[in-house]
Parts: C-alpha cells; sequence; structure tokens
C-alpha cells in the first residue's frame, strides 16, 4: 500500500473506527492505540478488497487478542471508571447536564456489556456505516443473519437501558 | 400474500440491505398489513434509541473525534522499529568498540610498547568514527531525516555545540553521544599534538590510573574525573570491594525496573504524541541533562564501578566504552 492509499483509507475511517472502539473498549486512549495498530497492519498489506470490513475487523481482533490477555482487569478497571463517574458527587464546576451526561454514559456501558459479544459488535460496525455485507465480513458471519442480530442486538439494548434507566429513578425517587 | 415480516428483515428492509424487487414486495405489504406496520414502526423507534443510547458512549458527541495526524510511513515504521533497531544500535556499538579496542591492543602487544597518546586517541577516533558510520547507514533507509537533522550533525561532528538536550532520549541523541565522545579524542589528539605539557602529564595519570590488560580493567584509584568534553565531566568511583554485592545488585534491579516503566510510559506517550503536531525546535542554548549513574561489576577486579555525570545513560554507556581513553582532569 503507497502512501496515498494509507492516507486515504486513515482519513476516511480513522474516526469511525476510533469511535467504534471507543464505544466498544469505554476507553478513548485504547481506542487509538488499537486503531494506531490497525492502520499499521493496513500498512503492510499490498491491497484491500473491502477495506472498511478489513479495518474493523482487524480492529475487532486486535480487541479481542488484547481482552483475552487481561480481560478481567481491563473490565473491573472500566467498571470502576464508570461507577465512579457515575456516583461522582457533583462539584459546584460541573453542570447538571454533565452530570446527567455522565450518568446515562455509565447506564449505556452497562447495557452494552450486557449484550453478547456478536450482536454487540455488529450493532456497533451498523452504527458506524458498514452495510450488511461488511458487518457479515468482518464478523465471519452470513449476511442473511446479520438483520436478526442487529434487530435482536437494538431491542436488548434498549430494553436493558430502559429497564436500568427506570430502577436508577425509582432509587433517586426513594 | 406474504406471510407476516420477521423482525429481522424489518430492520434489514430498513436498514436498506434487501434487494429493491424484495424492498417493493415488503413495502406493500406494510402499507397494508396493520400488524407489520405496527412492527415497523417500532423497529424505527429501537433503531432510533439504541443509535442514542450508543452515542453517550462517545467521549465526545459524534463526528467530532479530532483526526489525528497522519503519521508518515517512516514514523509508523519508526515507531515500530524502534525499539528493534535501538537493540540493533547497541549490539553494533558494543562489536564495533570491542573490535577497535582489541584491534589497538593486539598493536600495542605486537608493538611491545605502550602506545603513544597520539596513536592511542587516533584509533579511539577511527573506531568512534566507524561507529558514528555505521550508525547513520543503519538508521538511513528507515527513518528520513528531518530537516534540521543534518545541521545537527553537522554541529555534532564539528564540536563546536553540544548536541540538543530535548532528543538525548532519541537515535539521534545517541549519534550525539558518540559525536561527544569522538570530540573529546579529537581533543586529545590535538592536545597531544600540540605538545600541552598538563595534557601529557594527565595523559600518564590517565594511563596510569586504568589498565586495559588480559586480566580486564583494574582500577588503581577510588575516585577519577575525566572530561568528556568541554565544561562536561564525569565522574569514575571505584566501589569498596563487594561491600554489599547484595544489596547493590537489588539496587541496580529496581532501578532496571524503574527504567523499563519510564520506558513504557514514554512509549505511550509517544504514540499520544504522534497525533499531536510536531513540537518547537529545541532552544539554541545547551541544557545539561540531569545527573545520571551507571553501575557496572567488573568481574576480573571483583569491584563495583560507578560512571556519573550530567549525560544520558546511553552516553555514559559510550563514556565507559573509552574511559582509558580520555582525558583525566582532576583527582581526588
Amino acid at each position: 500500500m503507497n502512501d496515498a492509499d494509507l492516507e486515504r483509507l486513515f482519513r476516511t475511517y480513522h474516526v469511525p473506527l476510533v469511535r467504534y472502539l471507543t464505544r466498544r473498549l469505554g476507553d478513548r486512549d485504547w481506542a487509538e492505540e488499537v486503531a494506531q495498530e490497525t492502520f499499521l497492519r493496513a500498512l503492510r498489506q499490498p491491497s484491500l478488497k473491502n477495506e472498511r470490513a478489513w479495518l474493523f475487523a482487524v480492529a475487532t481482533n486486535l480487541v479481542r487478542d488484547e481482552a483475552r490477555k487481561d480481560a478481567r482487569r481491563r473490565k473491573h478497571l472500566t467498571l470502576l471508571a464508570a461507577e465512579q463517574r457515575e456516583e461522582s458527587p457533583e462539584t459546584e464546576d460541573e453542570g447538571e447536564t454533565t452530570a446527567e451526561r455522565a450518568k446515562e454514559r455509565a447506564l449505556a456501558r452497562k447495557a452494552v456489556d450486557a449484550l453478547a459479544e456478536r450482536d454487540r459488535l455488529a450493532l456497533l460496525m451498523r452504527e458506524e456505516g458498514l452495510d450488511y455485507h461488511e458487518i457479515a465480513e468482518a464478523l465471519g458471519l452470513s449476511v442473511g443473519s446479520i438483520g436478526t442480530t442487529l434487530s435482536r442486538a437494538r431491542r436488548r439494548l434498549v430494553e436493558m437501558y430502559e429497564s436500568m434507566h427506570s430502577a436508577k429513578k425509582i432509587g433517586e425517587g426513594k | 400474500m406474504i406471510q407476516h415480516l420477521d423482525d429481522g428483515t424489518i430492520h434489514a428492509w430498513l436498514d436498506g440491505a434487501v434487494r429493491a424487487g424484495e424492498s417493493d414486495v415488503i413495502a406493500d405489504h406494510i402499507a397494508e398489513c396493520e400488524q407489520c406496520g405496527a412492527a415497523v414502526a417500532e423497529a424505527r423507534g429501537l433503531i432510533a434509541a439504541s443509535s442514542r443510547i450508543l452515542s453517550a458512549l462517545d467521549d465526545v458527541p459524534g463526528n467530532a473525534v479530532p483526526s489525528a495526524t497522519l503519521p508518515s510511513r517512516a514514523r509508523w515504521n519508526e515507531a515500530r522499529a524502534g525499539r528493534a533497531r535501538r537493540n540493533l544500535y547497541l549490539r553494533a556499538a558494543g562489536v564495533l568498540i570491542v573490535v577497535g579496542l582489541s584491534a589497538t591492543v593486539i598493536r600495542q602487544q605486537q608493538k611491545g610498547t605502550f602506545p603513544s597518546r597520539e596513536s592511542s586517541s587516533t584509533d579511539a577516533a577511527l573506531s568512534v568514527k566507524a561507529l558514528d558510520t555505521s550508525v547513520q547507514k543503519l538508521e538511513g533507509p528507515v527513518a528520513a531525516p528531518s530537516p534540521v537533522a543534518p545541521a545537527e550533525r553537522t554541529a555534532v561532528n564539528q564540536a563546536k555545540s553540544p548536541p540538543p538536550v530535548r532528543r538525548m532520549e532519541s537515535i539521534g541523541s545517541r549519534r550525539g553521544a558518540i559525536g561527544s565522545v569522538s570530540q573529546a579524542a579529537s581533543k586529545m589528539k590535538s592536545d597531544s599534538a600540540a605538545g600541552v605539557g598538563a595534557g601529557n602529564a594527565e595523559a600518564d595519570v590517565a594511563a596510569a590510573a586504568f589498565v586495559l590488560n588480559d586480566s580486564g580493567l583494574v582500577a588503581s584509584g577510588d575516585t577519577a574525573v575525566y572530561e568528556v568534553r568541554s565544561g562536561v565531566t564525569v565522574t569514575l568511583v571505584v566501589d569498596s570491594v563487594a561491600a554489599d554485592v547484595r544489596k547493590m545488585e537489588d539496587r541496580v534491579s529496581a532501578a532496571e525496573r524503574k527504567a523499563t516503566k519510564s520506558m513504557m510510559s514514554k512509549q505511550i506517550v509517544e504514540k499520544r504524541a504522534a497525533s499531536a503536531p510536531p513540537p518547537p525546535p529545541p532552544p539554541p542554548s545547551s541544557v545539561l541533562p540531569p545527573m545520571n549513574t551507571i553501575r557496572w561489576f567488573d568481574s576480573t577486579s571483583r569491584r563495583w564501578l560507578s560512571l556519573k555525570g550530567r549525560l544520558t545513560v546511553g552516553q555514559l554507556d559510550s563514556v565507559k566504552a573509552l574511559l582509558p581513553r580520555l582525558r583525566r582532569v582532576e583527582s581526588r
């Protein structure tokens, strides 16, 4: 891959890839690192047939490999960070909006983590604009199963989020 | 009349993932079937809600993720190959220094006399020059030189100004360290050629302080100060014989662990900095690095030696290899 191709690839896909990874990992710095490694691997490829699917597949595999190494530690840290943000008392500098967003983020993280891995990845990829063929290629699934996977993932995500949201509101009301 | 649509088909239809002919059939059915129409409405709501939930995961709003500056191929290669290349440099430096010193020792043995100050300085200068050249060859095809690199290299080689302190930990600084030693060797050579009396006397002291013979490095004093370049000195301290070997080893291990941790942190910082704009050029005035110390155990003399000075660890390592060649300026 020459420099021009690499630059085009980077400018086209860096933002969605980092956002996908940030949503997947809950850690922006980690997401940036994985994205860098992904583009580095792309650089070594002579050419890419379906570049977006390839990039997301490689990034997903990198996360999976990394996660195998220290899954428990990272999950623990992520949860701790999310809980800390969720439970941290509001300071004078932080407006109500910021605190509310932090709570929503923590709830969203829990809801996303509650999804099955395949459903979660398919949903996150779809949110970044990958079509059904690209998702199927990146995840090694049949194209015909993607609709079902996405419908299940969306329903479960929304239901989980709403149930936690309701429970939280009831808890705050007491 | 088709059967009621399943969720997967509805989501695929809403996502535009069904073929045109099939899409028309689905659209016709939805228009006629109240139940499927309601399912489609629900699916639309799920799609919108899930997007909203996922957007809450972003540290920054969607499409506002600042795009990093595209690292060049050379910088990516640099980042990936940096560690391997540093090891290669160290190995190459070690081999060349050993070869240079061995050649000198062999020549001395063949002559049967202790070499003159000038010849030893020349050997050291040649050895260091060869090392510098090899490093440049190694670095050449991997990392394209920055616009300031030639100027820095010229400044270092001509020994008119010390290397930029900001690059002390980089490969460039490694070359700078070598250049500094080369400068010291050149200085010794010029001192000797000019017949500076004090220099000759100090050369004798230096020769007496350390003798590189078959049994290795043997120290005759407790402390010696050497000038590696104008205004920069290093101090060599011979610790008491095996005073507390275990303690020293522990300290070295702790220092190594600390250095490893520091290096890992630095790599992460460098990765993050890769997306930042390049830092401003270093100020013209040089600032000496903090005091650093390296320690090693001379297995032959059974002594712990330490070398400290306001140089980087890499520079101290280079100085260590050329200790017998350096000019001793002070003795305590």
